[in-house]
């Protein structure tokens, strides 16, 4: 899989200071504040959920950040530079929400138009491309057409075509939307290794759990105005303390309960703890390529 | 999985040539077939007798066919190319050439178009016998009024530059004649007559073909040596024909190139349009700039075509 990203001198990966976009209206349409003014700073090396309902202004905020939206009022720098800088095609990557171009290719020919767009040599190109469609598990595809892909296979490539330069910064509209949860798991995957290797990820999703198990940050917004942002620690912890027991019997408990309560404490409910169902799916995939793979001599 | 490609069939040109060769190849093998059939069972309305000029109306059908798929091809392989189509956004952030990608894309196409045409406008005009050496077409001038109206009176043409003749075409339109017999010309040049018997024209708009001894030819005279009908030459009614320097393969190239011309006018205004257009409209923009200029004879192509097959040279 990729290589390590190069240290950054800067702290910050992204950063936004008050930055608005207004989309102009006309005679019949009022003109639509799709983000409010906001600052964002993203240190290097970390994943920033941008959660909010549809029209919150989620795609808005990656599309200025990717260079394709022009900000009607604020600054915005993306690893120090204005994020329209040719210099950041490499460097950047932008997924978005919508479907592929040039659909008539195949996803090996796809992703070396992409390699080649973006300055690859053609042998690292097509090395890249040939790691992540196995990752991906888009390699049996072969030369079928993009346009007779599933949704999740198109946003498989697409996280592919993300990924072939081995951005810095990756910019990801609704990543695993329309993904199996073995897909998802396999993307989820990929982002932690890309952070790990020093790669920021700013995403915007729809997928509550998936957010609160990779991002270590989120932003909420609503109406194109930030409603809350912080840690999933500060944002979600309680003034309740909780405490996991394991090992008693049903007699234990119920002593334990006893206590609880004697020392004016609620006990609000006992029960078997049980994994969610992205985890099931998750060991199910495992168990999976341990089949594919065969018993280990 | 590793597609061992050079770097020229990665990009937007190489791609589009290559989908557009992909994309126009059934449609324009179809209607080849379709135009030859027609063309062999139907009764030929010759053109100057010639059957291979006969059968140009139906050898736009397949040509055209490449045009059209082509340009459409090339506009929905590139979605920047209008408004609102799928992807065009990946494409926007990583393609940063002024055109937006759209100057690659569109040689492409047209390279592609090339190849279909070429081998095509080639290989029809052998099958249908179109002349083998493409003959030249030399504008004449007449040095003063060019109408012959009565016994003794002549004409002088000049040829620019003095090239190497060996026919000349006359297609005069005539008046009422004054009296009987219809009107006796000969060709001269330095006194010498050019062809030994005197041309004979009794109707207006008939095409009199002269051959005469090849030769250097900076101007002739048409004198009228007997007859009643008052003839009139009308700019571009007298052609002095020469023997190209190149055959007629290379004249069936120089189709080909000018049939390319007529889409790389339609994906130029196609690029404009699309700035402001979704792509049903561009490819119906599309469609009809090629109808227009190709069935609507507004452009060169079909003028080009037919003197392919004439035999006449195009440049």
């Amino acid at each position: 899989m990729p290589s390590r990203i190069p240290s950054q001198p800067m702290v910050n990966a992204i950063s936004a200071h008050q930055l608005a976009v207004t989309f102009a209206g006309n005679s019949k349409k009022a003109a639509v504040e799709a983000l409010l003014p906001l600052d964002l700073e993203v240190a290097a090396g970390t994943i920033v959920g941008v959660l909010g309902p549809n029209g919150s202004g989620k795609t808005t905020l990656l599309r200025a950040l990717a260079g394709l939206q022009r900000p009607t009022s604020g600054r915005v720098e993306v690893l120090g530079e204005s994020p329209d800088k040719k210099s950041l095609i490499q460097r950047v990557a932008y997924q978005s929400e919508g479907a592929l171009p040039m659909a008539v290719l195949s996803a090996p020919e796809y992703l070396a138009f992409l390699g080649a767009e973006l300055g690859l040599a053609n042998t690292e190109s097509d090395r890249r491309a040939k790691n992540l469609l196995e990752r991906l598990e888009l390699s049996h595809a072969g030369s079928r057409r993009i346009r007779t892909f599933s949704t999740g296979m198109c946003k498989r490539l697409a996280l592919a075509g993300a990924l072939i330069a081995e951005p810095e910064v990756l910019l990801l509209d609704e990543p695993t939307a329309g993904l199996d949860p073995f897909g998802t798991a396999t993307v989820m995957e990929i982002l932690r290794e890309r952070v790990s290797q020093g790669g920021t990820i700013l995403m915007a999703s729809h997928h509550l759990l998936e957010v609160e198990e990779i991002c270590s940050e989120v932003l909420l917004l609503h109406n194109g105005a930030v409603k809350a942002r912080g840690t999933l620690e500060d944002l979600l912890a309680t003034e309740d303390r909780a405490m996991v027991v394991r090992g008693l019997n049903d007699d234990g408990l119920q002593q334990l309960a006893n206590d609880a309560k004697s020392r004016g404490g609620e006990v609000v409910r006992i029960e078997r703890p049980r994994d969610h169902l992205f985890a099931l799916f998750r060991r199910l995939g495992r168990s999976r390529e341990d089949t594919k793979a065969g018993p280990k001599q | 999985m590793s597609l061992s490609w050079p770097s020229i069939w990665r990009g937007p040109a190489g791609l589009t040539f290559r989908l557009c060769l992909r994309t126009s190849l059934a449609p324009a093998s179809l209607a080849l077939l379709i135009a030859l059939i027609a063309n062999f069972t139907s009764e030929p309305d010759l053109i100057d007798g010639s059957p291979a000029a006969a059968a140009t109306p139906w050898l736009t059908l397949p040509l055209l066919v490449i045009a059209v798929s082509c340009c459409l091809c090339a506009a929905h392989t590139w979605p920047v190319f209008a408004l609102r189509q799928p992807g065009a956004e990946t494409l926007r952030r990583i393609e940063h050439s002024p055109l937006g990608g759209r100057g690659a894309v569109i040689t492409g196409a047209l390279l592609a178009q090339l190849a279909l045409t070429a081998p095509l406008a080639i290989g029809l005009s052998a099958l249908l016998d179109a002349p083998n050496n493409a003959r030249r077409h030399h504008v004449v001038a007449a040095a003063e009024n060019p109408v012959l109206k009565g016994e003794g009176t002549s004409v002088t043409f000049h040829i620019k530059g003095s090239p190497t003749i060996d026919a000349i075409w006359m297609r005069p339109r005539a008046s009422l004649p004054t009296g009987d017999g219809a009107t006796e010309v000969t060709i001269t040049a330095n006194g010498k007559r050019l062809a030994s018997t005197p041309i004979a024209f009794s109707e207006s708009g008939a095409l009199m073909r002269v051959a005469i001894q090849q030769q250097p030819l900076p101007q002739f005279t048409l004198t009228q040596t007997a007859g009643s009908v008052p003839l009139y030459f009308a700019p571009k009614t007298v052609t002095a024909v020469g023997a190209a320097t190149l055959p007629t393969w290379a004249n069936s190239l120089l189709l080909a190139l000018i049939a390319t011309s007529t889409s790389a006018i339609t994906l130029a205004l196609a690029a404009l349009i699309g700035l402001g257009s979704g792509w049903a409209t561009l490819a119906t923009a599309i469609c009809c700039l090629q109808f227009v200029q190709w069935i609507g004879n507004t452009g060169p192509i079909a003028d080009a075509l037919l003197s392919v097959m004439r035999g006449q040279w195009l440049l």
